[in-house]
């Protein structure tokens, strides 16, 4: 009985200490940075991480103020080592989120979202 | 679903420990074909359920699908090492009940491929890394697989003497394993966590002081099993049936957080969220006043007392209460000097800063600084406010260099909640996360402003120490691209220029670009006018930045002051120009400025940057580890 306490408890441990695995991001800068205003002339993202990432299972996925989709970037296009970048058609003026999901070198996903606003071009 | 991919990693794991273990042992009673069947077709499909776990994973929002699946196995690295343990444990099931040797070898080979996949491959130096973690796992792996079957066969009551036997050989392997996972262990786990701060304050560190702290449970529990052995004579196997059920599960529990820390975050990339109200820290008390008498009085006292309670312990007799004293003394002179060395800290003392060290997050930290900090700490950030007067403590001067003493998650964690004296109110949540970093990441650039003083027109050897404010622009293809870029690879000489009646100091420089390109030195030219026409076709290692918010000029401006000229009220208008050299590594290592001083000839400054393109690396790059 008392042995099949300790596996329960075993396996409780691990499964509550392994869910933890996905809090953290792991980016290091953007561009557009987060909360961040561009000019209208704004042609590229570009994200970069902290560690390298695999960009055969990563993307990005650009949405307008209405969650509508503008854009889905493949990661095995525009990353390499530590750097993401893809071309932007230009946007009209607005509110933006860059939702990106990353596969990190070593095994974890990592995903988080930017936003920023694009202004009128002067 | 990570908590199914680490159970999945525990299964296989074990798996192949045990059918390992046994084959080590194979010397006494040759092992069935069917457990060694049986255990390679258990890690076979436990670890094509992670695999499969870990493609849907990492597939996110889409799913997986055969095609993310052939990717994923394909073309990451993960999958990759994934298919050679496949085909490792495949092997076995086909070559292994023909041949033990053929059969261990791949057992331990697919072991150690076992963590290869996973945090091993990011950290530096990756082959001390790989050896490490595989080293570990492989040990670990083999060390509570054997425990596991004896205790099964102690469980299910078997005879004595097949238990002993079995007991007795694997005894001298055992402590070989346990040694070769407790060393690699040791190793692995510096190289993830990095930081003491990082083993107390994140997930991933106290689940391996955890895992610490079972794994002492069954080395005491063996200690008291050898004690039932030699000192009770034949008479305890009951005792030492159970021991060796209780340690193997202990093993066991061992194993699962081993397999959950695989699953978490390492701790040098995680969140520091540190659990005690003080943090040691002798190189800040030893600048206060006393701090280096009461340091030095207390750790010659403690160590003498310990020598000396050594010394007279050794003497024996009489001297073993005189010496129990001297221990004593000592022991409490080293709590005092612990107590001396420590000082307050809060959960985010070790937090690092969502915020990188740029140009455009020091110009957002600035806004909130005006908006929020001037009444007391003053626009130019002395602690000379309108409102400082009247408060019962003065307020900080941010500029003082004893801002180095306090963290950024000090600073961050007075401005949510306030200083403990009462000298500040805290702001709450009224200032988002982000821009109280951005705000500390602005503190730090001012702070460091009159610091560079010293930077000047020559480059002092070896000493880099002011990082570089990174900032991004655009390229003439339309590119975006970072200062840092260029970090690693080349000296930079970054020009900055308000005032069009300098273009005669640019052509001057552009005029000793092959120089400059000789010595691996690339120009940026930052300008808030156009300049294109003035300065006609630029060699191709220049860059021309025309910028129209002025955000990299009024950031580097930070820089700006000298011993001269420190404007330390900020009322002058900020100089129409200055030029920096940049080292390889992101440091500022020279600076000129139009304005207060003369500078230095165009062609001595190409041979300090032929100098910089050649100085070894003395420390490493600034902001390295931003989080």
């Amino acid at each position: 009985m008392r042995v099949r306490l300790l596996f329960a408890f075993c396996v409780a441990l691990t499964a509550t200490t392994a869910g933890q695995a996905l809090a953290h991001s792991k980016l290091k800068s953007s561009i557009p940075a987060n909360n961040s205003t561009v000019a209208g002339g704004f042609k590229e993202a570009r994200f970069d991480f902290l560690e390298p990432i695999e960009p055969a299972m990563s993307y990005f996925t650009l949405v307008d103020a209405n969650e509508g989709p503008v854009l889905r970037a493949e990661g095995a296009r525009s990353c390499e080592a530590k750097t993401c970048r893809f071309a932007v058609e230009p946007l009209k003026p607005g509110k933006y989120r860059i939702d990106y999901h990353i596969l990190s070198a070593d095994g974890h996903v990592v995903e988080g979202k930017i936003r920023f606003t694009v202004k009128a071009a002067q | 679903m990570t908590s199914a991919i680490a159970l999945a990693r525990l299964v296989a794991l074990i798996a192949l420990g045990a059918i390992g273990t046994k084959l080590i042992l194979a010397g006494r009673e040759p092992v069935s074909r069917r457990l060694i069947l049986a255990g390679a077709l258990t890690a076979l499909a436990a670890t094509a359920v992670q695999v499969l776990l870990q493609a849907a994973l990492a597939s996110g929002d889409a799913g997986l699908t055969w095609a993310l699946l052939e990717t994923f196995l394909a073309r990451t690295w993960g999958g990759r090492v994934a298919l050679v343990r496949l085909a490792l444990i495949a092997a076995i099931i086909a070559a292994g009940p023909r041949s033990a040797r053929v059969a261990l070898a791949l057992v331990v080979a697919a072991l150690l491929t076992a963590p290869i996949g996973g945090h091993a491959g990011t950290a530096a130096p990756a082959v001390v890394s790989f050896t490490f973690h595989a080293l570990h796992a492989a040990a670990a792996g083999l060390w509570i697989g054997g425990l596991l079957v004896l205790a099964v066969q102690a469980f299910a009551g078997r005879d004595d003497a097949a238990l002993r036997s079995g007991l007795t050989d694997f005894s001298p392997w055992a402590l070989g394993l346990v040694m070769i996972a407790i060393a690699a262990g040791i190793g692995a786990a510096m190289l993830q966590v990095e930081r003491w701060a990082a083993l107390f304050g994140t997930a991933y560190g106290q689940l391996l002081l955890a895992k610490i702290f079972l794994l002492l449970l069954p080395a005491l529990l063996a200690a008291a099993w050898l004690r039932q052995r030699f000192l009770a004579g034949n008479g305890a196997e009951g005792t030492a049936r159970r021991v060796l059920i209780v340690e193997a599960l202990f093993g066991l529990g061992v194993m699962m957080l081993g397999v959950s820390i695989a699953q978490t975050v390492p701790g040098r990339h995680d969140a520091i969220d540190w659990p005690f109200a003080f943090r040691f820290a002798p190189e800040i008390v030893w600048k206060q006043e006393g701090g280096m008498q009461d340091i030095l009085v207390t750790l010659t006292g403690g160590t003498a007392s310990l020598i000396l309670a050594g010394i007279l312990f050794a003497k024996g007799g009489v001297f073993r209460q005189a010496a129990a004293l001297c221990g004593a003394v000592g022991v409490a002179l080293f709590g005092m000097l612990a107590y001396i060395v420590s000082v307050p800290a809060w959960p985010t003392t070790f937090a690092a800063t969502s915020e990188p060290y740029t140009a455009d997050v020091i110009m957002r930290g600035r806004r909130v600084f005006l908006e929020n900090c001037v009444v007391c700490h003053g626009k130019a950030g002395h602690g000379d406010g309108p409102g400082a007067g009247a408060l019962p403590i003065a307020p900080a001067d941010l500029t003082a260099p004893h801002t180095e003493d306090h963290t950024a998650g000090d600073m961050f964690w007075w401005i949510g909640n306030g200083m403990p004296s009462g000298a500040m109110p805290g702001v709450g949540d009224a200032i988002a996360d982000e821009d109280k970093w951005a705000l500390i990441t602005y503190i730090r650039a001012l702070s460091s402003g009159y610091s560079g003083r010293d930077v000047q027109k020559r480059v002092i050897p070896r000493s880099p120490w002011l990082g570089a404010i990174d900032f991004n622009y655009q390229t003439g293809t339309g590119e975006n691209a970072t200062l840092n870029d260029w970090r690693g690879q080349v000296v930079v000489l970054l020009v900055l220029i308000r005032d069009s009646a300098q273009v005669p100091r640019v052509k001057e420089l552009l005029a000793m670009a092959p120089d400059l390109a000789k010595a691996r030195t690339q120009i940026l030219i930052v300008s808030s006018e156009s300049l294109g026409e003035a300065l006609g076709t630029l060699p191709d290692n220049a860059t021309l930045i025309e910028t129209d918010t002025g955000t990299i000029l009024d950031a580097w401006s930070l820089y700006r002051r000298t011993f001269w000229d420190m404007d330390s009220e900020d009322e002058r208008p900020a100089p129409p120009y200055m030029e920096f050299l940049i080292d390889r590594f992101g440091y500022v290592r020279l600076r000129g400025r139009s304005d207060d001083e003369t500078l230095a000839p165009a062609s001595l400054l190409a041979l300090q940057a032929a100098y910089l393109a050649e100085e070894p690396q003395s420390r490493p790059p600034p902001d390295e580890h931003v989080h």
